[in-house]
């Protein structure tokens, strides 16, 4: 990218192609509902064909080389469609992790079958209690012989049918990361049940040994490494929570519009009115606040410590308004807004699974609030 | 020779950059406002006020908002919004400014060539002060309902009616009206703008005792009041379009974050002499409050980014005063609540070891809510107008 506007162009020609990839098709999405893995591998190949796999894989590693704002503009649109593809997990969290690690470290042949959709990679960080610290593993490593021998668990794992699990190990008392490739032995991930019809991983390393080479990252390397995936992973979720908030408003909009009670239009009730505005002014403050959150991240001047508050603010307000949206949207539709047929349940369900991914409001409210004592702290 | 309104500007103020021009208008306010007049419980009378107004009449900055020929600092919005932001951070105290704020943009727009000079040149030197005579006992929120009339007499109007709510018209000589000069026609269309010498018989001002025990408002009654003919401002009939027009980039200010910035201070001040910084209610509560303005800020800069590109802002821009005000008002809240027995206490008093008025934003953050057309107001705009929901 030579300057703003060329940014701009391109940033445009992507939200284009994702709104009308994304084009919202309810059967589709009913279809994978409680059918395992939860989402359409083809889909999966194509979204890779259109580029937005590569999005932040540099080009010497076959990617496009571009910004978290592009990301960030994808996952609004797949939002909006309800996608149930783990774009979030697999195609922001974990190529961040990977370019920042250094895609060689996990093989060009990995690397290459990511970026062509053919494989899965996501990042197994959370204990079994979903702790947001990634030290709070409950994998141990032993080294033996030049070998790594991991054992324990991993839940909450966003793609349970991943090929790769980048594993958080604990090296005495020293964080780690792994490669482990989901047909190695010990290695076991079992599916739990999402409120959107998907699935969570519930991954088991039973004595898992792997090579040397295996363990990308070790240490404050690892920690800042996943600390930034995770940041730019709340920024791109914070926009398909966007999406879905859009879409959702838009749906009870047209809702109020045109159902009838008493002989009006329930849309001209006031009270319904300044309930609708309160949904769409938060709605807006959000989409400022993350705005204003990818112009901080591009910054290159940009403290690690400013950069993990922002991601917290912006996850604290969409996490939070988005739930406020869920509800407000059923009610303001009454019964039918209730019923599965109605596809509103749908985004209430996608809000559900989605707002505690990387962490709910309250968990960033607390992150923030600690965050923002330690910066004071130490200015 | 060309008519002088005012003093010359020391430069072209839009020339500099938005940094440069920030840092003139700051050390200016840090230099010279006497600093025991920054953030005031209430509104200054400008017996109070008038030595620091008449530094800015002299350096020509009492109006920053309009066109250099007309003896204004001829600022352009964004540097517009630089100089209202340093005013709000310093906590300067606004005089009775709707000679500035309303009066001039609405002649420099809407009057003719002699009433500018008649009126401008008086206003910029704070020899008139002008207050607004727009809301009415039965007309608050509906304001085209108003009754208050104007009947033309040879050359001159006699107005009849009763203003409310008029911000300091016991501080102010000269009064703006919204008269009905014809009562056939609908709500909006017979109302005239009438510029008013306060100075005669038939006015007579009673200040409103509020709640916080300060009067800022008044009560204005006009009986058989006399203005010329040449006091009215746009065409007979047509003051609503007049008084409506002025709806520009300034409704960005009342969102500005400098105020509930400022009551967060006051917060953080008050916990900490009741000593609950680190209390885990507290906590969840104060740091809700920390996202929410620095949410505002976010929003502000949004509505800023417009502003500055030279774009026209829409009604969207009602979301800000709605947000930053119950922001503000939710603050305000909380420092009574921490402040416990403190709260209760009315002016400023000893906390810990320093001096809090706790109240203050309190009583500062109720009007907020109801003026320049309240939120429930705002809420029907841009139900009708973002969200285009049907009247029926």
């Amino acid at each position: 990218m030579t300057d703003a506007t060329d940014g701009d162009d391109t940033l445009r020609l992507i939200e284009d192609a994702a709104r009308g990839f994304a084009a919202f098709d309810a059967k589709r999405i009913r279809g994978w509902r409680q059918a395992e893995p939860g989402f359409d591998r083809k889909v999966w190949k194509s979204m890779a064909e259109q580029g937005w796999i590569s999005i932040l894989f540099s080009e010497e590693a076959g990617g496009l080389g571009l910004g978290i704002d592009a990301a960030v503009t994808v996952a609004r649109q797949l939002g909006h469609g309800c996608y149930p593809e783990p774009f979030v997990a697999a195609g922001v969290v974990a190529p961040a992790l990977i370019s920042r690690l250094g895609p060689a470290k996990l093989g060009a042949d990995t690397v290459n079958a990511i970026i062509a959709g053919d494989h899965i990679a996501c990042l197994a960080w959370q204990n079994a209690a979903g702790s947001l610290s990634p030290i709070d593993t409950e994998i141990t490593v032993q080294q033996n012989n030049g070998q790594h021998v991991l054992s324990g668990e991993s839940r909450f794992v966003p793609v349970a049918d991943a090929d790769t699990f980048l594993v958080t190990g604990n090296v005495d008392g020293e964080l780690a990361v792994y490669a482990v490739p989901a047909t190695t032995e010990g290695v076991m991930c079992k599916s739990e049940p999402l409120a959107d019809g998907g699935f969570w991983g519930w991954l088991t390393l039973t004595n898992v040994a792997l090579p040397e080479a295996a363990c990308l990252a070790k240490g404050v390397a690892a920690k800042e490494a996943i600390n930034e995936a995770i940041e730019l992973g709340l920024l791109a979720n914070s926009a398909e929570l966007t999406g879905i908030m859009e879409r959702s408003l838009e749906l009870t909009l047209e809702y109020l519009k045109t159902r009838k009670q008493f002989g009006q239009t329930i849309g001209s009730f006031q009270v319904l009115q300044h309930r609708a505005v309160d949904m769409w002014m938060k709605l807006q403050l959000t989409k400022h606040t993350l705005d204003a959150a990818i112009k901080n991240a591009m910054a290159p001047d940009f403290s690690a410590q400013a950069r993990a508050i922002s991601a917290s603010s912006v996850k604290s307000r969409a996490a939070a308004v988005a739930l406020k949206m869920a509800n407000e949207c059923v009610q303001l539709h009454g019964a039918i807004g209730f019923t599965d047929e109605y596809d509103l349940g749908l985004y209430v369900n996608r809000t559900l699974t989605i707002v505690p991914f990387l962490g709910n409001a309250a968990e960033h409210r607390r992150r923030y609030g600690e965050l923002k004592q330690r910066a004071r702290a130490s200015a | 020779m060309t008519f002088k309104y005012g003093v010359d500007q020391e430069q072209d103020w839009n020339a500099l950059s938005d940094e440069e021009f920030r840092t003139i208008v700051r050390t200016e306010f840090q230099t010279h406002y006497p600093h025991e007049l920054r953030f005031p419980p209430s509104r200054l009378s400008f017996d109070v006020l008038g030595g620091w107004y008449r530094r800015m009449a002299a350096k020509g900055w009492l109006a920053p908002n309009w066109p250099a020929k007309y003896g204004g600092m001829g600022l352009s919005p964004m540097k517009g919004l630089v100089f209202h932001e340093e005013v709000e951070r310093w906590g300067i105290a606004r005089f009775q400014d709707h000679g500035i704020q309303m009066v001039g943009p609405v002649l420099i727009k809407w009057g003719t060539e002699e009433q500018r000079q008649r009126f401008l040149p008086h206003i910029l030197s704070c020899e008139t002060i002008w207050c607004q005579g727009y809301s009415e006992p039965g007309s608050g929120s509906d304001l085209a309902s108003l009754q208050t009339r104007a009947v033309r007499s040879g050359d001159e109007f006699i107005i009849n009616g009763q203003k409310i709510w008029t911000t300091m018209a016991h501080d102010a000589d000269h009064i703006f009206v919204l008269a009905r000069t014809d009562t056939e026609a609908k709500k909006q269309e017979g109302i005239s703008f009438l510029l008013v010498d306060m100075d005669q018989p038939g006015i007579t001002v009673r200040p409103i005792r509020d709640i916080s025990g300060y009067a800022d408002f008044c009560e204005v009654f006009l009986e058989d009041v006399r203005t010329p003919v040449s006091n009215l401002v746009g065409e007979l009939n047509k003051g609503w379009s007049v008084a409506k027009s002025l709806l520009g980039f300034e409704r960005i200010y009342i969102g500005s974050p400098k105020l509930p910035e400022y009551a967060m201070e006051i917060l953080e001040n008050v916990a900490s002499a009741r000593g609950v910084l680190e209390d885990p209610v507290f906590r969840d509560q104060y740091v809700r409050l920390q996202l929410d303005v620095e949410h505002l800020a976010d929003s502000y800069k949004h509505f800023a980014g417009i502003v500055a590109r030279g774009e026209t802002l829409g009604p969207d821009v009602s979301m800000l005063k709605i947000w930053a005000t119950e922001t503000f008002q939710t603050i305000a809240d909380l420092i009574i609540e921490t402040a416990g027995p403190l709260g209760a206490l009315s002016g400023v008093a000893r906390m810990g070891n320093i001096d809090i008025d706790a109240l203050t934003p309190f009583y500062k953050a109720r009007p907020a809510t109801i003026y320049g057309g309240s939120n429930e107001i705002q809420r029907n705009i841009l139900s009708k107008q973002v969200l285009q929901l049907p009247s029926r």
